[in-house]
């Protein structure tokens, strides 16, 4: 009777859990009051991931507040990567998902890009920095990946607002790293943050997608989703300033994190789940053609215990990122302005009907900095207004 | 076979006490799960078990022990009984990769210094901490000495008060470690000299949990 009880507590416990998906409505607007919506019924191990989504969602409508208190709470869950006892025991016996959802580290490399965007939209340059720094660290916990703090955009960043602050050492090595990481980008060569005073950060496209293959599901895999566009045209009054070029390739970081510990134990428990199942099968049948009730009972027993081993990767992810990162600097004379946003194909041809435009008070002097980002139904979100 | 109490294998089949046992043990089970998500009152000088590598609340308590060490300053005392000098006090510059709130800083330290000051050193706070706002600071003072002579109160500042936060971070292996240190500076605002520096210095080692590495 006990045993019985606690196989059952045992499968209970181990009960695989609806992983959080975030739903994604017809428009922008609808996108964030549905995500808003999640926050009451949000399942702990879930509400970093949950909350990254919503500042997605934000930064899609304009909500620099919301989006950065948004972006400022996951931080304090993504930020440090400790885990109790508790945790780590449900994670390998059980459901990888049971673990608190603290992000890839190329998500939480977007993660601090996002904020420090915020930051420098909101004239706070000192933590803006400090932000892309921890993008660039957060990159280097990948330790045995194929590259580490090679994610070019932040670095390219890191050395704009270093430039804006004065810090010419910090920018130029900055620089120079982006440049290396990613040679094809010609904004990357020979960056002028004192003389061009407008950078366009652009989001082009959508994510890698995380899923799980493999006995059980225990292996992760990413995808590229497919998108029809590849950057964006900018177009000052009618005059067309450039194009943008890109700083990082989503897909690249995503599958250059490098081997996990947890891989490691997936692939035992598959082993052990395969092995487990096999071995209940062919004692069960021995067990009935021989007619030797204990041989069925182990065999059952053997089943039971494969059943119950869950090797199936953890596949949340952050699905609100883009593709790529884009940067485009320029040299817009200051006041008011018409920009118009155009997306382009793979050819670098406009998609017709897929821009939009913005009216701009461009200040006077360095550093102003309009974020863009391509979205399905052909639209384009935007942060080129003042901040609050 | 002698009947064994306290041993539940020896009851019989369909005995009451094993459901018994089991609501005993589901009870204790949940009063554990229940215990260990208590809030609790701690001091902010103190460690939490919620640890980053970066500036913590301990950290920004513990900078309060540079207002005695600053007001004790000669410059700051009251030269012939004149005037209380008056300092600003700029933001810190962040130059870690933690993104915080520096006029939570500022305005510790200001709230520590205020407090110690017994009014002998009055303190303004200032929003800018680069070289164009010394400047200003330093040309307000003239302005404020000439305009004293006409009895109009004098705005700007004689020293003032300004900070770094530097850091060595370093991340890999599933580890990471944050040496962090806060420079402080009393400045002449009249002609920049140092007049005073201290800095408190901290560092943390953090290491990423088996599920995270």
């Amino acid at each position: 009777m006990r045993l019985l009880l606690l196989v059952l507590l045992g499968a209970a416990a181990c009960r695989s859990r609806p992983l959080y998906q975030a739903p994604t409505g017809g428009t922008p607007e609808q996108t964030y009051r549905m995500r808003l919506a999640d926050g009451e019924r949000i399942a702990e191990e879930d509400r970093a991931l949950w909350q990254v989504e919503v500042a997605s969602a934000a930064l899609w409508v304009g909500d620099d507040a919301g989006a950065f208190r948004a972006l400022d709470d996951a931080s304090r869950v993504m930020g440090t990567l400790e885990s109790s006892a508790a945790e780590n025991r449900r994670a390998i016996l059980g459901q990888e998902a049971t673990k608190t959802w603290k992000g890839d580290p190329h998500e939480r490399c977007m993660a601090a890009l996002y904020k420090g965007l915020l930051y420098w939209r909101a004239g706070d340059l000192d933590n803006a920095s400090a932000c892309f720094k921890a993008g660039l660290l957060a990159d280097a916990w990948s330790a045995d990946g194929e590259a580490q703090e090679d994610f070019a955009a932040l670095s390219f960043l890191l050395g704009w607002v270093s430039a804006l602050r004065g810090k010419d050492e910090q920018a130029r090595f900055s620089f120079l790293e982006a440049a290396r990481n990613c040679p094809r980008n010609p904004y990357l060569e020979d960056p002028r943050p004192m003389e061009d005073n407008v950078l366009v950060v652009a989001d082009i496209g959508r994510g890698p997608k995380k899923y799980a293959e493999g006995v059980g599901d225990n292996l992760v895999r990413f995808a590229r989703c497919p998108h029809p566009e590849h950057g964006i045209e900018v177009i000052v009054d009618g005059r067309p300033m450039g194009r943008s070029a890109p700083a990082a390739d989503l897909f690249h970081q995503a599958i250059t994190r490098g081997e996990k510990v947890l891989d490691g134990i997936r692939k035992g428990k598959a082993v052990f789940k395969g092995g487990t199942y096999v071995g209940g099968v062919i004692l069960i049948n021995e067990g009935l053609r021989r007619d030797k009730g204990e041989m069925v009972a182990v065999g059952a027993g053997l089943l039971l215990l494969s059943a119950l081993t869950q090797a199936q990767a953890d596949t949340r992810h952050w699905s609100s990122l883009p593709a790529e990162i884009h940067v485009l600097p320029l040299r817009i004379p200051p006041g008011r302005r018409r920009i118009e946003v155009r997306a382009l194909d793979a050819d670098g041809r406009p998609f017709p009907g897929w821009s939009r435009t913005f009216d701009v008070n461009v200040p006077d002097g360095p550093g102003t900095l309009y974020w863009f980002k391509t979205g399905p139904g052909r639209t384009i979100s935007g942060l080129a207004g003042p901040t609050e | 076979m002698g009947h064994r109490y306290g041993a539940c294998y020896a009851r019989p089949e369909g005995d009451p006490n094993d459901m018994r046992m089991f609501c005993i043990t589901l009870f204790a089970a949940l009063i554990c799960a229940c215990g260990s998500s208590k809030t609790k009152r701690v001091d902010p000088a103190d460690d939490d078990e919620i640890m980053g590598t970066g500036l913590e609340s301990a950290d920004i308590e513990n900078l309060e022990k540079f207002s005695k060490s600053l007001l004790a300053h000669p410059a700051l005392a009251r030269p012939g009984g004149g005037e209380a000098p008056t300092v600003a006090i700029h933001p810190i510059e962040n130059n870690t990769r933690f993104d915080f709130d520096a006029e939570l800083l500022v305005r510790r330290i200001r709230q520590k210094l205020v407090e110690n000051a017994y009014g002998r050193v009055r303190f303004v706070t200032r929003a800018n901490h680069d070289e164009a706002m010394i400047d200003r600071e330093r040309a307000e003072k003239r302005m404020g000495e000439r305009t004293a002579t006409k009895t109009v109160t004098k705005t700007g500042a004689d020293y003032y008060l300004t900070g770094t936060a530097s850091a060595i971070s370093k991340v890999g292996k599933g580890r990471e470690s944050d040496a962090i240190w806060i420079d402080f500076r009393l400045v002449d605002a009249e002609n920049g000299e140092i007049l005073w520096e201290d800095v408190y210095k901290t560092k943390k080692v953090g290491k990423a949990g088996v599920i995270y590495r």
